[in-house]
């Protein structure tokens, strides 16, 4: 009765197929590592860490720092304060680092009080322009992988958030060094620190699944069964960045059966044995 | 470039690399599992013999003390006691081992129902030496008797055993020979056994045997009415008849003995026969 059962949802999921060409392209191209605001997936723990950094900006915080071990999200949650906040007040973020302390301040002499004269602006021109705005939103300025600035101009942030003119979040991966920055900079400043962690095997379901729906890709994301996930969980540590390649590579493969042996691929589940050939090329397997 | 033929390959590879942590756990399993067996059977071996002698030490203890009592019974000179004890008390003594069975469970028996095989309730056959001396007899079995009086005179009752006073000497013996020897206290208990197997089945060999068994102790009276038991089942088997013959010279039968034997021997010419004749009639038959 369970195999008839069985039989009759993989020939409806393979009639189904038949209506679309590749049915895991456009599942892949939902796990491309890029940091998009438009692809955050809110889970609880995450949401939660949302919502305290926009609480915290609302408050006369001078720096917020962020942190987490890499691919926990830090930078798809920056660009998501970003969005949400952008239209409100002023708000900077920066990506990648601008390692030079010149067009460092340069930089945020244009984007926040749109200075656009090419002359060299150094600490000082900076905190004078500052001085010479004022607004009664303070302007925000995110700046993710923050431990790539060197430790000078990571004091004089440290001196201009002092100003209040300015209020910052920093986000940084959470290494040994990374605390020890934090402290002999950060430590006597009044700040709110929020970490992010790496998914469980229930969240990184969740995330999975809803990546593929918003990609429209519903028979796909049916197919990961529990044993699946916990086999992806175990394989990424609940490394976004390391589930998304591992995923991406994932639809490549199985791409890859549906076009040249479709029989070899089960339309019904993932195999534990395409999820290793992925973790083998992505490198997570050494084999 | 994606090329998921080599990679099908390696993550076969993997996979069965994955297994041999489970095939060494398996094996790993069964090596201490058989390893355990053989200590188990080893310890088993050791402790089996240590068993053995702790049992025969407390057979060896058991027979010391029976031996004690029965040369304290004994009439052994002091000559002749001391140096009995002092072997005892010797490293022979535990060489020395004699094995009694226990017959205890016969004493249960409901002695009742045996009555109809004995012929003559109540009798009760007690264990002397060799020395003459009347039975007493209850009143019952005095009746029985006086039927039977009219063929067989009353009889003295005499028990084949070995007098008292050679026990200590054939004790004596034995640590120096190193032989085991098997003694049966009391045949009666056997004699009751069988009887009540012969009993339940009616096996004629049961009833000889009987018949031989009282012949033995003596008692010339049952063992007529056995050997006439298993006559009457099987009329075939020349012993039935000898023990008959035998049994009615004893009781004081002699005439009618001989022809029973003779009449036996018009048919069958037994060489037995023969014999027990002319030991009747020269008056050797023991």
């Amino acid at each position: 009765m369970r195999a008839l059962r069985s039989r009759e949802i993989s020939q409806l999921v393979a009639k189904r197929l038949m209506q679309i060409k590749n049915l895991f392209e456009s599942s892949k191209d939902a796990f491309l590592d890029i940091v998009d605001a438009d692809n955050y997936v809110q889970i609880d723990r995450v949401a939660i860490v949302y919502r305290s950094l926009i609480e915290a900006i609302q408050k006369p915080l001078k720096m917020i720092l962020l942190y987490g071990k890499p691919g926990t999200g830090k930078s798809m949650m920056l660009g998501r304060i970003y969005k949400d906040l952008h239209k409100k007040q002023k708000i900077v973020l920066y990506q990648t680092p601008i390692v030079d302390e010149s067009e460092f301040f340069r930089s945020l002499a244009r984007d926040i009080y749109n200075y656009t004269l090419k002359e060299d602006i150094n600490f000082t021109r900076f905190n004078e322009l500052s001085k010479s705005h004022d607004s009664e939103l303070v302007p925000v300025v995110m700046l993710d992988e923050a431990q790539m600035y060197s430790t000078t101009l990571m004091e004089k942030i440290r001196l201009i958030s002092d100003t209040r003119k300015i209020k910052f979040i920093i986000a940084l991966h959470k290494t040994e060094r990374e605390d020890i920055i934090a402290k002999e900079h950060f430590q006597t400043r009044i700040w709110e620190a929020q970490q992010l962690h790496n998914a469980s095997a229930g969240e990184l379901k969740i995330y999975i699944q809803k990546k593929l729906m918003r990609a429209s890709c519903f028979d796909v994301a049916n197919m990961f069964n529990d044993k699946n996930i916990r086999l992806i969980h175990s394989l990424s540590d609940g490394n976004y960045r390391d589930t998304n390649k591992l995923l991406f590579t994932l639809f490549s493969i199985a791409s890859w059966y549906e076009e040249h042996q479709p029989t070899k691929i089960s339309y019904t589940e993932f195999s534990s044995k395409v999820i290793e050939m992925a973790a083998i090329e992505t490198g997570f397997i050494d084999a | 470039m994606l090329n998921v033929l080599e990679l099908e390959q390696r993550q076969k590879r993997y996979s069965q690399r994955k297994k041999v942590p489970l095939y060494l756990l398996v094996v790993l399993v069964l090596l201490l599992f058989i390893v355990g067996v053989i200590i188990f059977t080893a310890m088993s071996d050791e402790t089996k013999p240590a068993a053995q002698l702790d049992g025969a030490k407390e057979l060896q203890s058991t027979q010391t003390s029976t031996e004690d009592t029965m040369l304290e019974n004994s009439t052994l000179s002091s000559a002749s006691r001391s140096s009995v004890s002092s072997d005892i008390s010797s490293d022979h003594v535990a060489k020395r081992m004699r094995l009694e069975p226990s017959m205890d469970f016969i004493q249960d028996l409901d002695e009742t129902d045996l009555e109809y095989y004995f012929e003559e309730p109540e009798e009760k056959v007690v264990s002397v030496p060799r020395v003459t001396q009347k039975p007493t007899q209850a009143p019952q079995s005095q009746q029985r008797r006086s039927d039977i009086s009219s063929i067989v005179p009353s009889r003295e009752r005499v028990v084949a055993q070995k007098p008292a006073q050679q026990q200590p000497q054939r004790e004596y013996r034995a640590p120096a020979q190193h032989t085991m020897s098997i003694e049966r206290e009391n045949d009666m208990r056997d004699i009751l056994d069988v009887i009540k197997r012969f009993k339940r089945n009616k096996n004629p060999a049961l009833s000889l045997f009987v018949a031989k068994r009282y012949y033995a102790i003596g008692e010339y009276q049952q063992a007529y009415n056995y050997a006439l038991a298993t006559n009457e089942l099987d009329s075939s088997i020349e012993d039935s008849w000898l023990i008959f013959a035998k049994s009615l010279y004893h009781l004081d039968q002699k005439d009618v003995a001989i022809r029973t034997l003779k009449s036996y021997l018009d048919q069958t010419s037994s060489i037995k026969a023969k014999i027990a004749i002319e030991q009747m009639q020269n008056g050797s038959l023991r």
